[in-house]
């Protein structure tokens, strides 16, 4: 029974991992073609997930992965439109928009369409405001007016090659002499603009039809339309370096590179491909846009990881880890109803499960440094998968000292919440984006950051420990209690000492770069009150104002400390890396705190009560 | 040996250092400090670093609710430090087994020395050279000066023009006290002195004469900090036998002309020992994005004995004599790039290095002799 | 007793050290001549060009280009714009002014107003101009007065049109608004 649940766990990996091909092409190839976003070379796969998440808060729709619904946005625009993906929390920007209200919170271009002058009207009046005065409608406004442009320059970026209603030639006679093939009377943008020659011959004409005509005025029109609108995926090589070009204006201004025009055209085939859902050809021409963009590529002297950046995205191996995490928990949970062999079975596996969730995770970051080239830590996202790494390692070590469970199932759970958290925060957008110049690769930084990072990690780790003390204490276990209470004393130090070190490096990277060794900065602040906090456990310990109680409860506070110092400086809105804390993230941050501090004082003195009790007068 | 430790043990039970090496007075210091970080932290959303600094952390004392006083973090690390230094000198047991954590109290002494050191005299100032300028002096972002100087023919030799200017400080002016600029032989009386002033430019003409054109100064209300402030005042000037009204203002960018000689109240200058002349600013962009991913100077440094051509860029930083120059910002004007740099003066800039190599190293000891301990209790076993 | 003393001494030298700053006179120095003064550079938020105001006159707000509106007594609505570059160029500006007040003055007529310019800086230290147009409009018919600012890499213009007699009335401090104009920081 055990070996069939833990085959049914590593099938379900497998079948995570796996691509489903869905809809009537593969899209493997062409999820892997190079787009200029954001400032970095990415696959499109992650362009889509990205593009996805800011329209609709999530990475797939309908089931199906981010990338299926770019495909349908760029080459079958009419039926995406109806794709309920724009997601606007907020009822009263609906409600001033005059959209009916989706329970689901998210509507289709088709349903905000009548509401596009609305939206424009409504954005005028807020542009010039900055972002921090705006209220929460003006921000959903904003937002949704910046998601719906996107959008809709996502949705005619492949126009060139669509058969357009403006561009309609039917004579038959008319055709034959452009040299057009008789079954279709709507032309692409880019047919006609292949037989330009023939088309001036045709408006030469003293009998010119009405149709060339305005044919020639749609062209005109739909060129001028297309003069802006990007989509990078065409490198050229330049003294500089690369440039990234994108096809429309391209077209527009009159492209004279042969290259270039054949990849424009591959574009527009790839597109007939996809209508047609000619497997054979899509491949072809997706494999021959990723050749020629790659070869452009290494011969700049840039080669984008974009095959390991896909896997990583299919693989997800934090969510799969995560998965991973509570499978073990769960085989703990179940370990404690058995006694004998088969608890000592169970807990087996679950070792097992938790070291592959944990080779799943450390695979996860080893590959994000791949990608971006990149120490493992440089923004708030990565924290929560450092630390969590660095817990539930440590967590293993105590287990294989102690071997009590106690490791395991800690681990299990810290694992689990530090990469709920981290996904929480993935929908900020690209997690793997370019940093600013101050930010970039640097000894101090690098090691400063993650010396810091681990520090939380063991303060972290001491807190839930200290959690563990009290749940064993309130029970009357004394004994385990008193063993634990080891564990957090431990624990406490490792942090101490690593959040210390830091601290350190921290101010000698902040000499190297801005030219003092301290200067009472938030995030500098923070590491010094984790700093302080645990030196005042450790010394309050020697003079014997805390014992056993004190120092669990004092640990376990330790963890609203390090929330302060983690999240801060986003969650205070000062310094320079202000994003990212919505209103809800806030509320659920206080709540925590105040449920952690009641737990805290109610918690301690109904162990210490306990624990009294339990031994007894000595 | 035996008499150091006598005089160790009765230099303990002395009252006034009992109370340093009390550890529970030691905890409350270090919760006050807790309590001010945490404060200061907090403060800063509402009233910037600035603020935030000079109220919690470079104040003895400051006053809370209006009323309520309470130490400042400098107070409460003086007495950390004098604690640690007490306690280093009169408790620590000098034993081999012991050294890591010496080396440990060692470290932390000279990191809070370091800090103060650091408080006490480090300058920070800042320059901003366009491609092809030169200079010697840098500019303080928060104190101004008033600067005089004759104005002489042209330098023809090629070399760079200087000019001797003698200059006071604007916070050591006092309204109606003369000070005698000896060199220009030109007397300067303070009439009115503002923090943060404004131009008034409904004043009548016939008022005092300034560098732009303005006949009045009014008050304006002071920033949260003073780096945004624009100082300003009316003086009279006695020069060459002849007395004027004038108005200097820290917002005007051309300084006064009155005959030969030049006044202005400009940022507060601090000479360097070498001149720096920008060469060329070149930066870097992520491709297709606004974000710079790296900018750089290449600078002329001429020190009296040594011109020398040196890269500076973010992270990497120019270091010479006491002085550290740091690529901190960027601008453009007509076309041409502005590159500005922070220079910061600190005689005790290797202070914390030295801290460092002294905290690492004994933690490294200790915790190296406290695990080989384990090992052989384990092996004992 | 001697540890009150003590006690007591402490924080007096502290104090003591805290002030004892002596005041310094006149300070000398060699400057070179080599750079143009500036500031530390833009901070996020401070805005790049800053101005005074009339107090009479009420402001109406601005965004994008055009920096500042403000209402000037009569009515009179005056607009402060940026724009990059050197605008255009001078000429181009006046022709366009001209174009709106619908004169088309000819080329000497031009040239010999704009000799008659004085030059001008602003409190800033950037180039200004001074122009009023009712030379070239019709008695009664709306006519403008014109501020030129050349910033280091862009250009500012103050506008007011009116009536001359109007315009008249505001142009003392119209012209003192546009002398005012100087760097955000």
């Amino acid at each position: 029974m055990i070996r069939g649940l833990s085959a049914l766990l590593l099938l379900a990996v497998v079948a995570f991992a796996s691509e489903v091909p869905a809809g009537k092409v593969s899209l493997s190839s062409f999820r892997a073609i190079a787009i200029l976003d954001e400032g970095r070379i990415k696959p499109l796969d992650t362009f889509a997930r990205g593009k996805l998440l800011q329209f609709s808060a999530r990475e797939t729709f309908a089931g199906k992965p981010a990338i299926q619904w770019l495909a349908r946005v760029f080459f079958d625009p009419e039926s995406a439109a109806d794709d309920k993906i724009f997601r606007v929390e907020n009822p009263q920007v609906t409600e001033a928009l005059g959209v009916p209200a989706e329970a689901s919170l998210r509507y289709s271009l088709k349903q905000l369409e009548p509401s596009f002058p609305a939206l424009q009207e409504l954005y005028r009046r807020i542009a010039p405001l900055p972002d921090k005065e705006r209220d929460p409608v003006q921000k959903g406004v904003a937002r949704l007016y910046v998601n719906v442009n996107q959008y809709l320059e996502l949705q005619t970026a492949f126009l060139f090659a669509a058969p357009s209603p403006t561009l309609v030639i039917s004579e038959p006679s008319v055709r034959a002499r452009l040299g057009l093939p008789s079954h279709q009377t709507a032309c692409s943008w880019l047919e006609l603009r292949d037989l330009a020659p023939n088309l001036m011959t045709e408006l030469e004409r003293s009998d010119v039809s009405t149709e060339v005509m305005l044919a020639a005025q749609g062209m005109r029109q739909m060129a001028g339309n297309g003069a802006a609108l990007s989509l990078p995926v065409l490198p050229v090589k330049t003294k500089e370096g690369l440039r990234w070009e994108s096809p429309w204006p391209l077209l527009s201004a009159g492209i004279s590179e042969t290259n270039l025009l054949f990849s424009i055209h591959r574009l527009s085939r790839l597109r007939a491909a996809w209508i047609s859902s000619d497997d054979a050809a899509f491949q072809r021409e997706a494999d021959g846009l990723r050749q020629e963009a790659s070869s452009v590529c290494k011969s700049a002297g840039v080669t984008p990881p974009l095959k390991l950046e896909v896997a990583y995205n299919l693989i997800s191996p934090f969510a799969n880890a995560r998965i991973l995490y509570i499978a073990a928990f769960l085989l703990l949970m179940v370990s404690w109803l058995f006694i004998g062999p088969r608890a000592r079975r169970l807990v087996t596996v679950a070792w097992g499960v938790i070291l592959l969730a944990l080779l799943l995770h450390a695979c996860g970051i080893a590959a994000r440094m791949a990608i971006t080239g990149r120490p493992p830590v440089t923004n708030l996202y990565e924290t929560f998968l450092f630390v969590a790494a660095v817990i539930v390692a440590v967590s293993l070590l105590v287990e294989r000292t102690l071997g009590n469970r106690l490791g395991l199932l800690v681990g299990a759970i810290s694992g689990t919440g530090f990469l709920f958290l981290a996904g929480r925060f993935a929908t900020e957008g690209d997690t793997l984006r370019v940093l600013v110049a101050v930010l970039d690769s640097n000894f101090w930084l690098s090691t400063h950051v993650l010396a810091v990072t681990i520090g939380y990690a063991g303060v972290v780790l001491s807190g839930i420990l200290g959690h563990v003390w009290m749940v064993q204490a309130i029970r009357g276990r004394a004994a385990a209690a008193a063993q634990t209470a080891k564990l957090v004393y431990g624990t406490q130090a490792f942090g101490l000492l690593f959040t210390f070190t830091g601290t350190i490096l921290g101010g000698v990277w902040a000499d190297q770069s801005w030219g003092r060794f301290w200067g009472w900065d938030p995030k500098e602040n923070g590491a010094l009150l984790i700093v302080i906090w645990s030196a005042m456990i450790f010394h309050a310990r020697l003079v014997g104002w805390v014992r056993e109680t004190g120092f669990a409860a004092a640990s376990m506070a330790g963890i609203l400390v390090v929330c302060f110092a983690w999240f801060g400086v986003n969650f205070l809105g000062v310094g320079l890396h202000a994003y990212g804390f919505s209103d809800g993230a806030r509320a659920a941050l206080y709540a925590y705190g105040s449920l952690q501090t009641l737990l805290i004082l109610f918690g301690a003195w109904f162990a210490h009560a306990r624990l009294a009790q339990s031994r007894g007068p000595e | 040996m035996d008499r150091l430790a006598t005089l160790r043990a009765r230099a303990c039970r002395l009252p006034v250092i009992r109370w340093f090496l009390d550890l529970r007075l030691q905890i409350l210091a270090l919760l006050l400090l807790f309590l001010l970080t945490l404060w200061g932290t907090l403060y800063q959303v509402e009233h910037g670093l600035w603020a935030s600094q000079q109220r919690f952390f470079y104040s003895w004392f400051f006053v809370s609710g209006g009323f309520f006083p309470f130490p400042g973090a400098k107070l409460v690390l003086a007495y950390l430090f004098v604690s640690l230094l007490l306690v280093t000198v009169l408790r620590l047991s000098y034993r081999a087994q012991k050294t890591g954590l010496i080396l440990i109290h060692w470290g932390l002494l000279v990191l809070l020395a370091g800090g103060g050191i650091t408080h006490f005299q480090a300058v920070e100032s800042f320059l901003s050279l366009k491609e092809g300028e030169r200079s010697n002096l840098t500019s303080d972002y928060r104190n101004w000066e008033i600067s005089v100087w004759t104005e002489r023919a042209q330098a023809t030799n090629g070399l760079p023009e200087k000019r001797a200017v003698e200059a006071i400080d604007t916070d050591r002016l006092l309204g109606g006290k003369a000070v005698v600029f000896p060199d220009a032989a030109l007397t300067l009386i303070p009439r009115r002195l503002f923090q943060n002033a404004m131009p008034n430019i409904e004043a009548p003409p016939s008022g005092p004469q300034s560098a732009s054109g303005f006949t009045g100064l009014s008050a304006a209300a002071q920033q949260t900090d003073p780096a945004q402030d624009l100082p300003g005042g009316e003086f009279t000037v006695l020069a060459a036998g002849a007395t004027n009204q004038i108005l200097l203002w820290a917002g005007e960018a051309s300084p006064l002309h009155l005959g030969e000689k030049t006044i202005q109240l400009r940022r507060k200058r601090h000479p360097l020992p070498a001149s720096l002349a920008l060469k060329r600013f070149t930066k870097e962009e992520h491709p297709g994005t606004a974000v710079a991913r790296r900018y750089e100077s290449r600078v002329q440094l001429s020190e009296p004995r040594l011109s020398r051509e040196v890269l500076i860029r973010m992270n990497e930083p120019l270091r010479f004599a006491d002085y550290t120059v740091y690529q901190s910002s960027y601008s453009e004007e007509e076309g041409v790039p502005v590159s500005v740099f922070a220079v910061v003066k600190n005689g005790g800039r290797i202070v914390p290095y030295l801290a460092s190599v002294l905290l690492f190293l004994g933690m490294l000891i200790h915790f190296g002799i406290m695990l080989v301990g384990r090992i052989r209790r384990r092996e004992a076993r | 007793m001697r540890s009150r003393l003590l006690a007591l001494l402490l924080p007096t030298l502290l104090l003591a050290l805290s002030c004892s700053r002596e005041p310094e006179g006149v300070r000398r120095y060699i400057e070179e001549t080599g750079a143009l003064p500036r500031g530390p550079g833009a901070r996020a938020g401070a805005p790049l060009v800053q101005f005074t105001p009339p107090a009479a006159w009420e402001r109406l707000g601005g965004s994008g280009m055009r920096l500042e509106a403000f209402r000037a007594p009569g009515a009179v609505e005056v607009a402060l714009a940026r724009l990059p570059g050197d605008g255009g160029g001078f000429e181009a500006n006046l022709r366009r002014w001209f174009g709106q007040l619908g004169v088309a003055p000819g080329n000497l007529e031009v040239q010999q107003f704009i000799e008659s310019l004085s030059n001008e800086t602003t409190w800033g230290g950037w180039p200004l101009m001074l122009l009023d147009l009712s030379a070239f409009t019709r008695e009664g018919a709306p006519t403008m007065l014109i501020a030129y600012a050349q910033g280091p890499n862009f250009v500012l213009t103050l506008k007011a049109s009116a009536s001359a007699s109007a315009l008249r009335g505001i142009q003392a401090d119209f012209n003192a608004l546009a002398r005012s104009l100087r760097p955000g920081n």
